[in-house]
């Protein structure tokens, strides 16, 4: 059972900055994810734990021991690549033994832990194949596999899943949240695999540019989200969101016909938001607009709605998509109205490109 | 029609090359072994068949013997420093990551120039009386040998620019199957606390062998063809530097016996043959370990 810490971590190579000011806690036995899109950081962060990477300033801990100048080797973390660094030239076996070997293991135990490890992951009928003779699952296992058997303090996952097909991603996805659950395990995860962040995470952290966006538990980021940039980030549709300005504690969208009250916000650049499922189509609601696109998916149906303009202001036109029935009578082309749930509006301050 | 017209361009595209290679390839090499069975001279017309009585005369030869050792002993020397050198350069030049292409081009000329003017270059540099060779060490009052006509040291000399010449190569191949191994196995045994011995010995080494073997094999049948090193440094006659190419040479163009010179050039081939076949045989297996 080990902590990590990490305290103010900044990375910059020149004038780029990759990290700035990154401040997280994993607490002992629990999956911390970094999400964000490509070339966030998140990459970086886990590289700079890991030891691979040095951080321009800040300090990482890991139960209380600060691992500044401590070079990989020695700061009994293991890490899964995302293209599996397997030993292409070694066998099943030998590459789940290799860094337990490598940490001079007794033969007998290690012989043992590459045993249980592979009873554990279902690779007892591959041990003696190379990897070149294995799918793309299974290279995964085994490369799980090595990081298990070694034992360490801290797990890093590098995108582990995202070189898998779909089908198989999410069945890998449930095995791995089983193990680090039954391991109870501290673990850093990385990913731009929203659904992977949702069911590995105990704690999220939202990365963007390098910045820390959000921290909080799976449900705290999808239902709260604090900035504009995570509600659109995660959710599959993405949150529905709607540009504007706010003057005198009243929001007034740009782009379609939609005032609301916002009391005791600050005036300026505003969004709003709200997710699909908490839109209902109905004969009246403070959005109307006209169906331009049902998506039947067998258990619901997702149902685009572009938002009728503002009186006098055309241009481009917002599409919000609700979450309705499998049996919902609604009609491409037709006109539409979008009821929202109470308390379901999210509002966001700042440009929407901040 | 179709089928006819296709079959006419296909040839149209393949029958030059065909006819060429049957012409300068195929059917010399036929020729060949016809002529090992014959008495032919290289002046004077006529020849009969005289059976296998060149073989015969190949394999009681002592010349054909030392010859064999000779080449071995060449071939072993020469690559076995070759590679060594080459693998060691190409992994020094991995810590210059900005001048490594100056570096690389400026280690590469060696490899870029004809072996016949190599051989007459170092002529000049190993020659004994005049040489700059010699002369370095006359400066530094240090024993100066013939490198060039003392038996000692003329096989030597002959391997020395043999290694000169074409450990840029063996780097130059060691250098692209450093660069083939995956950063992230680096990190992964970093991360999995296997020291440098460790990574080099199980991660470097049996991921680049199979580029090693390729280069060696390269070499090795190109080093048991040694001709124009030893023709430009010694010529084809000398005994403590003949190759088997050189005796061949001399037998068939020196001597003219053309019967005779075909049937060593037969037995060469087969030994040739055999010894890449085996070699080709152990690097599918290492290349098959890696794949």
């Amino acid at each position: 059972m080990s902590r990590l810490a990490i305290r103010h971590v900044s990375c910059r190579y020149g004038p780029v900055v990759a990290l700035e000011e990154i401040t997280l806690d994993v607490p002992s036995g629990q999956c911390l994810v970094l999400l964000g899109p490509s070339g966030c950081g998140k990459s970086t962060l886990l590289r700079c734990i890991a030891g691979l990477e040095q951080p321009s300033s800040g300090a990482i801990e890991l139960d209380g021991r600060p691992l500044a100048g401590v070079p990989p080797a020695e700061r009994d973390v293991a890490m899964v690549f995302q293209d599996y660094a397997l030993y292409p030239h070694l066998t099943v076996a030998e590459n789940l033994g290799f860094g337990a070997k490598a940490r001079g293991t007794p033969p007998a135990e290690l012989a043992e832990r590459v045993a249980a490890c592979a009873r554990r992951l279902q690779l007892e009928p591959l041990l003696e194949r190379r990897p070149a003779e294995l799918s793309g699952g299974q290279r995964q296992r085994v490369a799980v596999g090595r990081a298990l058997a070694r034992r360490p303090k801290l797990f890093l996952f590098d995108e582990p899943l995202s070189n898998l097909d779909a089908r198989l991603r999410s069945a890998l996805r449930a095995e791995l949240r089983a193990l680090l659950r039954e391991l109870a395990v501290t673990s850093v995860y990385v990913t731009h695999d929203q659904v992977e962040a949702m069911t590995l995470g105990d704690r999220i952290s939202v990365l963007r540019a390098g910045r820390l966006e959000q921290a909080g538990t799976p449900a705290e980021i999808y239902g709260e989200p604090a900035t504009r940039f995570v509600a659109s980030f995660l959710g599959t549709p993405p949150m529905n969101l709607l540009d504007g300005r706010i003057e005198n504690s009243q929001f007034e969208a740009s782009g379609a016909a939609l005032v609301l009250a916002a009391p005791g916000r600050p005036a300026g650049p505003a969004s709003v938001g709200v997710r699909a499922e908490h839109l209902r189509l109905a004969a009246e609601g403070p959005l109307r607009g006209r169906v331009v696109l049902v998506e039947r998916l067998g258990h619901e149906a997702l149902v685009h709605v572009e938002l009728a303009a503002r009186p006098g202001r055309a241009g481009e036109r917002a599409v919000w998509i609700a979450r309705a029935p499998a049996d919902c009578a609604a009609v491409e082309g037709e006109a539409a109205a979008l009821a929202v749930d109470d308390g379901a509006w999210k509002f966001f301050v700042g440009r929407s490109d901040e | 029609m179709e089928r006819s017209r296709g079959g006419l361009g296909r040839f149209a595209f393949v029958g030059p090359t065909l006819v060429l290679l049957i012409a300068f390839n195929l059917f010399p090499l036929l020729y060949n072994v016809v002529l090992s069975f014959t008495n032919a001279e290289l002046v004077g017309d006529g020849w009969k068949w005289i059976g296998g009585r060149n073989y015969e005369r190949v394999f009681t030869d002592a010349r054909f013997g030392a010859a064999v050792r000779r080449t071995a002993w060449f071939v072993f020397c020469a690559v076995g420093l070759e590679l060594g050198i080459g693998f060691a350069t190409a992994l020094a030049l991995q810590a210059f990551t900005r001048v490594r292409a100056v570096l690389v081009t400026a280690l590469l000329i060696p490899m870029m120039l004809s072996p016949a003017v190599m051989g007459l270059f170092w002529n000049l540099i190993l020659n004994g009386n005049h040489g700059i060779t010699n002369q370095t060490l006359d400066a530094l009052s240090l024993p100066q040998p013939q490198w060039l006509t003392d038996r000692e040291w003329k096989l030597f000399s002959v391997i020395l620019i043999d290694v000169w010449m074409w450990t840029p190569f063996l780097m130059l191949i060691s250098m692209a199957g450093l660069a083939a191994i995956p950063k992230t196995l680096y990190e992964a045994a970093e991360v999995d606390r296997a020291s440098r011995w460790t990574v080099f010995r199980r991660v470097t080494l049996p991921l680049v062998a199979p580029y090693l073997g390729l280069a060696v094999l390269l070499r090795f049948t190109d080093a048991l063809k040694q001709f124009d090193l030893v023709m430009a440094t010694q010529g084809p006659n000398d005994t403590s530097t003949q190759t088997l190419s050189t005796l061949l040479y001399q037998v068939t163009f020196r001597d003219g016996k053309v019967g005779l010179g075909s049937a060593y050039a037969c037995v060469i081939l087969v030994l040739v043959i055999a010894l890449a076949t085996v070699f080709t045989r152990y690097l599918e297996t290492i290349q098959r370990r890696t794949a």
